[in-house]
């Protein structure tokens, strides 16, 4: 029993570094631009086909797959803001319409997963594992490429972590999602930090794509399912809480992983949902919260 | 310094300011006064850039600033503080400061920093702590220091004295008077007619989006009309 | 009503008329799906577009109804024609328990919401095969009966069924949001629903309202799915649909329930028609248009050539 139970937990560990990849940039773009972004899977999806295109048709390492997914999320994350945020901040003037970037960001989501599905096809393609083999833990054996994930999660968002805490840019970040007013009049130029902030974001789910692409298979909605995981993780931690959607995206992983022991695992993915529902009617600012109006 | 001349504007479809104009000439003191919802916030901040003018036009130093973004306006030397809320709350005091000198080097933060510790050993006594646990005239103190960092040239002022008890207030319009004298203007907006009659060199009265009268506090105060409309009873003792 | 929704009404009424005049098979398929799709854009129309509670989970309302008709028909021989009744009852109930809690949340977090209802609905209905028949969904069904036999004619025949169905359904909802106090309150929540309150306007009795119809209506376009269909699977509840119907609704006009119905016709008809030119950019233009009618074209098409 208490090895079923450490074996889960493990596995629920290893599967929570993808969450937070993907959780802690959708909190960090809600928490500075106050819009839900939910063509966040998209990137996680271009991640793995930008990984396809450097391995698979260049001949490349696979580490410069991962680089180029990065760098690829990244730059196209850039133009969300300026191209679309921005000319629908414009019309709508200061009045939040919260819905209606909703709106937004899903027809980008459509826009993105068709546009992948026409450009590269409706086919499951095959990545190689950056790393192989397995560690063998004694109780349950994982492989190197999870622990991989887990290993980027950790550097990548310890990275970030201490870029908002230390550097003055990051401190600029923080300082946007807090007070965009009084940030402006320190001289910060909320436009840069609109875009720098959503393509950090997103460029997070990117990677986490290209390193998942040898275990989910890179397809155009491959992403989807995760996004909406990512919902409820965010709403549990606190929706503008990275730190919060960090601490979540643990205890959902560990949660789901965990719950295979009780329910079928086909609806496993219950558990994210009913958790958000849950916390929406209970306690909408999560766990860490930050206040539901703002 | 800073030129509104016959400005409209106000807020998505609602007009506010109907045509207002002022002048700050260089190292003054001026005020703009008037009744609740006469615009003077507005005005403020439409100066600074977060609400665009319908109409008219805005000049520093004789350069057309209309419809810029604050963070544009700050860098050319202005300074703007919020009648409330300004500061970084949830962050600490330091990184308040710190944050303030956004727009300059490493070294002239740190120098900068220093000098305000200096004048305020309050603030490097309880730099570690949040902003949002100090009292009203200590935040609005804070927000000051914070705006001196980068060495403006003009500052705007929302309401300094707002919610403050009298020693505070005191205290905040010496420290004005005092960094005017070094040649820093301002322009401040007030409630508090008292205050803003005793240190400005001119003075604006605002009344339902336009102006109803400028000139020296003592012209302010030598004409009866403006002393029953806008000053309250007589309080000359 | 303005001359130009007249208008549009008319042509709309001329267009519904054309494949009975002029039978082509395939123009009847998408005739008649893109006025059940119609019916959806309107429902959410009401609830969204009327009354600012923007859904995500409209899928799950549509697929509500269309499982609940398609299996009260299967395992309990229930007429079809009371099917549809029985599938709009549930998604309406269903959406009333929404509406609760829609009470006291605002915005994205009342989207959020219904988008995990969605979601769960469509988890419930690929895995509980018991129920629902899993991935492979319910078939084997009838259809309305009393229809002609022949190819053409019972295709003719059920695209005039769905047609008089979502007519009267539309009608309703028109009289609802445009002639009722009810819908004057949808307005009146949408724009400030503190002020609202104020006036004296009991908010919780027509949120209620508007989620219970919506929901219905979408149940009901989910009945008419399945009978036309004939086949109901765990697809019906998934995002696309969702952002399908929010597609139509933004391009064809929030809040003017004539606006989604021209938007539905028109974005299906372009969504099946670049089905012909390559399967895959159908979709894509839908986003596209998404994106570029909120930005640009908040009134959709109901407001083009009005100004601001």
């Amino acid at each position: 029993m208490l090895e079923s139970l450490l074996e889960f937990l493990i596995q629920g560990l290893v599967l929570g570094g993808l969450y937070a990849l993907f959780a802690v940039g959708l909190s960090l773009i809600f928490g500075v631009l106050d819009v839900i972004n939910v063509a966040h899977g998209e990137f996680f999806a271009i991640g793995g086909y930008l990984a396809f295109a450097a391995v698979v048709l260049l001949h490349l390492p696979g580490a410069v797959g991962v680089l180029g997914a990065a760098v690829g999320t990244f730059l196209l994350g850039l133009c969300v803001y300026p191209l679309l945020i921005a000319p629908l901040k414009r019309r709508l003037g200061g009045r939040p319409q919260g819905p209606l970037y909703l709106v937004l960001t899903l027809g980008l989501s459509t826009f993105l997963q068709s546009s992948l599905l026409a450009i590269a096809g409706g086919d499951y393609l095959r990545v190689p594992p950056q790393v192989s083999g397995i560690l063998d833990l004694g109780v349950t054996a994982v492989s190197h490429q999870r622990l991989l994930v887990l290993a980027a999660a950790a550097v990548l968002l310890t990275a970030l972590f201490a870029f908002l805490r230390f550097h003055p840019e990051g401190l600029a970040v923080r300082a946007v999602a807090l007070n965009s007013d009084a940030a402006q009049a320190m001289g910060i130029n909320l436009p840069r930090i609109f875009a720098l902030t959503l393509a950090l974001g997103v460029a997070l789910a990117g990677v986490g794509g290209a390193l998942m692409a040898p275990l989910f298979n890179v397809y155009p909605a491959v992403g989807f399912p995760l996004t909406i995981k990512a919902f409820a993780i965010t709403i549990l931690g606190g929706m503008g809480n990275p730190a919060g959607a960090l601490v979540a995206s643990f205890l959902v992983s560990i949660a789901e992983s965990l719950s295979v022991m009780v329910i079928p695992s086909q609806w496993q993915n219950l558990i994210a949902f009913a958790v958000m529902i849950v916390m929406l009617l209970v306690r909408p600012r999560g766990l860490f919260g930050r206040a539901v109006s703002r | 310094m800073l030129e509104l001349e016959d400005v409209r504007g106000g807020y998505g479809k609602l007009e506010i300011l109907q045509s207002a104009s002022l002048r700050v000439p260089d190292g003054a003191i001026v005020g703009i006064i008037g009744p609740n919802g006469a615009g003077k916030s507005t005005l403020l901040k439409t100066a600074f850039g977060y609400l665009a003018p319908w109409a008219g036009r805005i000049a520093l130093d004789g350069q057309p600033i209309a419809g810029r973004r604050p963070d544009e306006i700050m860098r050319r030397g202005v300074g703007y503080l919020a009648q409330a809320g300004g500061l970084f709350a949830e962050m600490t005091v330091h990184d308040n400061l710190v944050l303030g000198g956004y727009t300059v080097s490493r070294a002239e933060k740190r120098r900068a920093i220093e000098d305000v510790y200096a004048r305020f050993p309050l603030f490097r006594d309880r730099r570690r702590q949040l902003a949002g646990a100090l009292s009203g005239g200590e935040q609005r103190l804070l927000a000051i220091a914070r705006a001196l960092i980068v060495r403006p040239r003009l500052l705007l002022l929302d309401e300094p004295s707002a919610a403050l008890a009298p020693r505070f207030i005191d205290l905040i319009y010496a420290t004005l008077v005092a960094l005017n004298r070094d040649g820093l203007a301002m322009l401040i907006v007030e409630q508090n007619v008292e205050a803003i009659l005793a240190v400005a060199h001119r003075v604006f009265v605002l009344d339902l989006g336009r102006n109803a009268f400028d000139g020296t506090p003592a012209e302010l105060r030598g004409s009866d009309r403006i002393r029953r409309l806008y000053l309250g009873e007589d309080d000359e003792a | 009503m303005t001359t130009r929704a007249r208008v549009t009404l008319a042509a709309v009424g001329g267009a519904a008329l054309l494949p009975v005049l002029l039978p082509h098979p395939f123009v009847l398929t998408i005739a008649t799906q893109a006025v059940i799709w119609a019916l959806l854009a309107a429902s959410w129309d009401l609830l969204s577009g009327y009354t600012g509670q923007i859904s995500f989970g409209h899928a799950g309302f549509f697929a509500l109804g269309a499982y609940a008709a398609a299996a009260a028909t299967k395992h309990a021989d229930v007429s079809p024609w009371l099917g549809l009744l029985v599938g709009a009852t549930i998604a309406a109930a269903v959406g009333l328990l929404t509406g609760f809690p829609a009470l006291r949340l605002r915005g994205h977090y009342l989207a959020l919401v219904t988008l995990g209802l969605a979601e769960i609905i469509r988890l419930v209905a690929q895995n509980w095969l018991a129920l629902t028949g899993g991935p492979f969904g319910i078939h084997d069904f009838r259809s309305f009966p009393g229809l002609p036999d022949g190819a053409l004619a019972h295709r003719q025949a059920m695209y005039l069924v769905v047609v008089a169905v979502v007519v009267g359904s539309v009608a309703v909802m028109y009289q609802v949001c445009e002639r009722t106090s009810a819908g004057q309150a949808f307005r009146a929540i949408r724009e400030d629903e503190v002020l609202a309150q104020t006036l004296g306007i009991d908010t919780t009795r027509y949120k209620l309202l508007a989620f219970a119809l919506s929901s219905g209506f979408a149940g009901l376009a989910g009945g008419l799915y399945a009978y036309y269909v004939q086949l109901v699977s765990p697809v019906v509840a998934s995002a696309a649909t969702t952002s399908l119907v929010i597609g139509m609704v933004v391009f064809g006009g929030l809040g003017t329930l004539w606006g989604p119905v021209l938007g539905a016709l028109l974005l299906y008809g372009l969504y099946e028609g670049l089905r012909f030119v390559g399967v895959v950019y159908n979709l894509v233009a839908v986003g596209f248009v998404i994106m570029v009618f909120v930005i640009f074209f908040p009134r959709g098409l109901a407001g083009l050539g009005r100004s601001a």
